[in-house]
């Protein structure tokens, strides 16, 4: 194509080719907008106003229905639905406190989110840190025990959430049963787990006051050679003798 | 206008094989009110734009906002939003777009077909502001026709 061949319009032509001043819109159209626009003004003004209502968490889809609708991104999917349980609590207009959940369906979620996800760590994040910050210790003990069922499916991954549980328990619950419980399963099911988780059981044992459990939990493991760190095993031998002689000099008073 | 009542019949023909038969009728005719709405909005914007597309994307953006907009006026009046001029200035703006768009959330609520309890009042009420709206951009299509040149 040579050039010159098109000339394009100028844009000043294009606007004004097709429009006439809205001066020469009858009087009675200018009239019918101007009173439909106050009379939907009008009526919008006197709706009454939008109350902030807080929504009830539902229960999570089953989840063969998620791994169907995720088109085999379960982690994908699993990830949206932390995002959208965390985010629960923030409706439009209203926040929600922690004790105004519903715990079992918050479990419920969890527990969905790991069956789609289950090497994912976060969820057990949220039961053992997050959730239990509710100032209700019913609540607070079934996000723990959540956390503990969880355990026992997968104890290799997912020890460190019980080992925060169990010293939640001890410290923020004053449970400490329930401490040793978890810091003896640790240590029962979790052998690859670092030395301070599965020695937590003794530490919860002296703390309580339960010295001669402690001592013989702490000669046991010393003996038992599982324990190759020489500071390690050199913090652990000091530990032992000083246990004894606190047993010497005063009576252990039970917690 | 003929199509939005059609399309809600057949919404609501299908619905009525398991809800329950006063809140479909309820929620269909909610509905019909809605698409008369858009199918007013529809002519208005293809009348206005010429074009397809942009008339398209107005009318899609349009429902979008006019569903959300309670929404976005709870959140606007949230305190976590803050006490900001610019937050004022947000709201402000927010409480004067609710004052010239439907409300449609108040439109069709599923909660008629699940729980049942439709509420004919709320349908007296969408009836009014489906006739007012529908008044409304029927005299700016008109008002935009008026100034073209045919």
């Amino acid at each position: 194509m040579r050039r010159g061949n098109v000339r394009l319009l100028s844009a000043k032509r294009l606007s004004q080719r097709n429009e006439r001043s809205w001066r020469s819109v009858p009087k009675s159209v200018i009239a019918a907008l101007a009173i439909a626009l106050i009379l939907e003004t009008g009526f919008q003004s006197h709706q009454p106003k939008t109350l902030a209502r807080a929504q009830a968490l539902h229960q999570p889809p089953a989840v063969s229905a998620l791994r169907l609708v995720s088109l085999g991104e379960n982690i994908a999917v699993a990830q949206l639905m932390s995002l959208y349980l965390q985010a629960f609590d923030n409706q439009p207009g209203i926040s929600i406190p922690f004790r105004e959940l519903d715990y079992g369906r918050v479990s419920d979620w969890l527990k969905t989110i790991l069956a789609l996800d289950p090497i994912g760590q976060y969820p057990l994040f949220l039961a053992s840190q997050v959730y239990p910050q509710v100032p209700d210790p019913a609540r607070t003990r079934s996000m723990f025990d959540f956390v503990y069922q969880e355990f026992l499916a997968d104890p290799a991954r997912r020890w460190r959430w019980l080992a925060h549980s169990a010293l939640a328990a001890r410290h923020r619950l004053k449970d400490n049963k329930l401490a040793l419980h978890y810091a003896n399963e640790i240590a029962r099911l979790a052998p690859h787990a670092p030395g301070w988780a599965r020695q937590m059981q003794i530490f919860i044992l002296e703390d309580i006051g339960e010295i001669e459990s402690a001592k013989i939990m702490l000669g046991a493991l010393i003996a038992s050679g599982e324990v190759r760190d020489e500071r390690e095993l050199h913090f652990l031998t000091e530990r032992l003798a000083e246990l004894e002689s606190a047993e010497k000099s005063s009576t252990p008073s039970k917690n | 206008m003929l199509i939005a009542v059609l399309v809600a019949t057949l919404a609501a023909l299908s619905q009525s094989i398991l809800a329950a038969k006063g809140g479909v009728l309820a929620w269909g005719v909610s509905l019909a009110l809605e698409l008369v709405i858009m199918a007013a909005l529809s002519l208005f914007c293809i009348v206005t734009f010429t074009q397809l597309m942009p008339a398209m994307c107005f009318v899609t953006g349009f429902y979008i906002v006019a569903r959300a907009l309670s929404a976005i006026r709870l959140i606007s009046k949230s305190p976590l939003s803050g006490e900001s001029p610019s937050q004022h200035v947000m709201s402000w703006l927010v409480d004067t777009l609710a004052l010239v768009l439907p409300g449609f959330d108040r439109y069709a609520p599923t909660a008629w077909l699940a729980d049942g309890g439709a509420q004919w009042s709320a349908v007296g009420t969408a009836s009014v502001e489906a006739a007012i709206y529908t008044s409304l951009l029927c005299a700016a299509a008109t008002f935009d026709f008026y100034r073209r040149n045919v």
